[in-house]
């Protein structure tokens, strides 16, 4: 990576590391091992800068593909148990930080009951806002796909119960 | 499923994310140690481009040969015993002298503190018994510790098995440039592994801009990024300016200044691709002052403040900003 290539690179995580961070906190359901997934996307992104085409698009693709690897490798391993409860603190340079830390518990307690193609299929189409076609085509499955396992998650978030009433209480723009 | 539940289940996951920003200064720093690493590879041959900077690469070649005559010699064999030296090979003969004397480093641990073009400073710890690297930066907003690296040098130990007899190192090095190739070409197919099929096309495998590197332009590279290694003993590091000594083309000023201001004896060559890679050392202890570089794929530095060695381990809280 030369000097300008560093210049651009940084400038594209200053333009979208917010919604790669809020991406990989949606996908991994715990803010700390968002930041580490994160992170390792930058370097892989970094490590490839020069061949990378469209680094928003490689980044989406790399976020869920190393939270594939940690889910498949916790599989294996049993899983850890907490003592404390996580830390969940919020950013302050944000406004509405009170309804963010209120909702992201129970959001991220719902999501993590998907498997994670579903999570990802429901985060990049409905967070990031991404069309059918578009995230068919980051994560390698037909457009037929994201349309059925979009629609069967939402069904079974709403019926999570800690989510449930989020829905119903969730004031819809229009 | 309705649009009513898709709007809320959007306006929830917005929501709930609003107030999340990623760390400041993590682009920055992998940005930095990406351009350290190109470095490192740079200096070791492996540089790495893509399919066009490989055909403009010889265009290059063809144009700006490496310069011949001149100050150099202009073959290994005429530098025996009884053939006059040039003031460059006198020069390089004192380095190896001075460096057989100097004694090795005491300690487990060997802390560089360096700064690179950029303005980044960062203090990097070797640890001669496993070759693990650590590297503390400092600056605001940068963390303080970045990810240790594994392995990421040859030990203490790899470096004194290492030939020092000029010939049979020179053979070595030739050899270590193949290893590393090959190294590098595993790695990258295993880099490539980790993303989609589509991106991971068999022409992205990186092929190193070797095509046209002479075994001198290759000795060179190798040499000088071995003496950038604190963890190469007096005896190997005196082989190695031995070895430069006898390497064609090698530009040697004894005067020269590196980007610091210090005194320092400045050695280079540009090699059959239109690089030129340039080290500074010290005279006075033969211990590498600066390396950098400047060719088709642009320019770096890399200044080296302080090498010390400790038997501490190292952690964030000590070198850290």
């Amino acid at each position: 990576m030369d000097r300008k290539q560093a210049r651009a690179f940084e400038e594209f995580v200053r333009e979208s590391g917010d919604t790669l961070l809020r991406i990989a906190t949606l996908l991994t359901s715990d803010r700390h091992t968002a930041e580490d997934v994160y992170q390792e996307t930058l370097e892989r992104l970094a490590a490839r800068w020069a061949k990378v085409d469209n680094p928003g698009a490689f980044c989406r693709r790399v976020l869920h593909n190393i939270v594939l690897d940690r889910a498949r490798s916790q599989q294996r391993r049993p899983r850890e148990l907490s003592l404390y409860p996580a830390a969940d603190s919020s950013d302050p340079r944000s406004g509405d930080r009170l309804a963010a830390v209120e909702l992201r518990p129970a959001l991220l307690a719902a999501l993590g009951t998907l498997a994670p193609q579903q999570r990802a299929i429901v985060v990049l189409r409905y967070f990031d806002d991404r069309s059918e076609a578009e995230v068919a085509a980051l994560l390698g499955v037909s457009p037929g796909t994201v349309k059925s396992t979009a629609s069967r998650a939402i069904g079974r978030l709403r019926a999570e119960p800690g989510i449930a009433e989020l829905f119903s209480s969730t004031r819809c723009p229009d | 499923m309705s649009m009513l539940h898709e709007q809320a289940l959007r306006d929830l996951m917005q929501r709930s994310t609003a107030d999340l920003h990623a760390p400041a200064g993590v682009a920055a720093g992998i940005a930095a140690r990406r351009r350290r690493r190109t470095v490192r590879r740079r200096a070791l041959g492996l540089a790495v481009t893509g399919a066009a900077a490989g055909t403009a690469f010889g265009v290059i070649a063809s144009g700006a040969a490496a310069p011949t005559g001149g100050r150099g010699p202009t073959s290994a064999s005429q530098s025996g015993p009884g053939i006059r030296l040039t003031a460059d090979q006198i020069t390089l003969r004192h380095l190896s002298t001075v460096a057989a004397k100097s004694s090795p480093l005491s300690g487990r641990y060997v802390v560089m503190k360096e700064r690179q073009s950029g303005g980044v400073s960062r203090t990097s710890v070797l640890d001669s018994h496993t070759g693990d690297v650590w590297t503390f930066q400092q600056g605001p907003g940068i963390p303080a510790q970045l990810p240790e690296a594994k392995n990421d040098s040859p030990t203490a130990a790899d470096f004194a098995q290492m030939p020092t007899s000029p010939a049979a190192l020179r053979a070595l090095l030739v050899q270590q440039n193949q290893q590393q190739m090959k190294q590098f070409q595993a790695w990258e197919r295993q880099q490539l592994a980790t993303l989609p099929p589509a991106l991971a096309k068999k022409k992205d495998i990186a092929v190193p801009v070797q095509a046209g590197l002479t075994d001198d332009d290759i000795v060179f590279s190798q040499a000088t990024d071995m003496l950038w290694n604190p963890l190469v003993g007096p005896a190997l590091k005196a082989a190695l300016f031995t070895v430069l000594e006898q390497t064609p083309g090698v530009q040697v000023d004894p005067a020269a200044t590196d980007a610091d201001g210090r005194a320092a004896v400045e050695i280079s060559r540009t090699d059959s691709l239109g690089e030129t890679i340039t080290v500074y050392e010290n005279p006075a202890t033969a211990t590498v002052l600066e390396t950098g570089g400047t060719g088709p794929q642009g320019t770096y530095l890399d200044l080296y403040l302080s090498i010390t060695s400790t038997n501490t381990a190292p952690t964030a809280s000590r070198y850290g900003s």
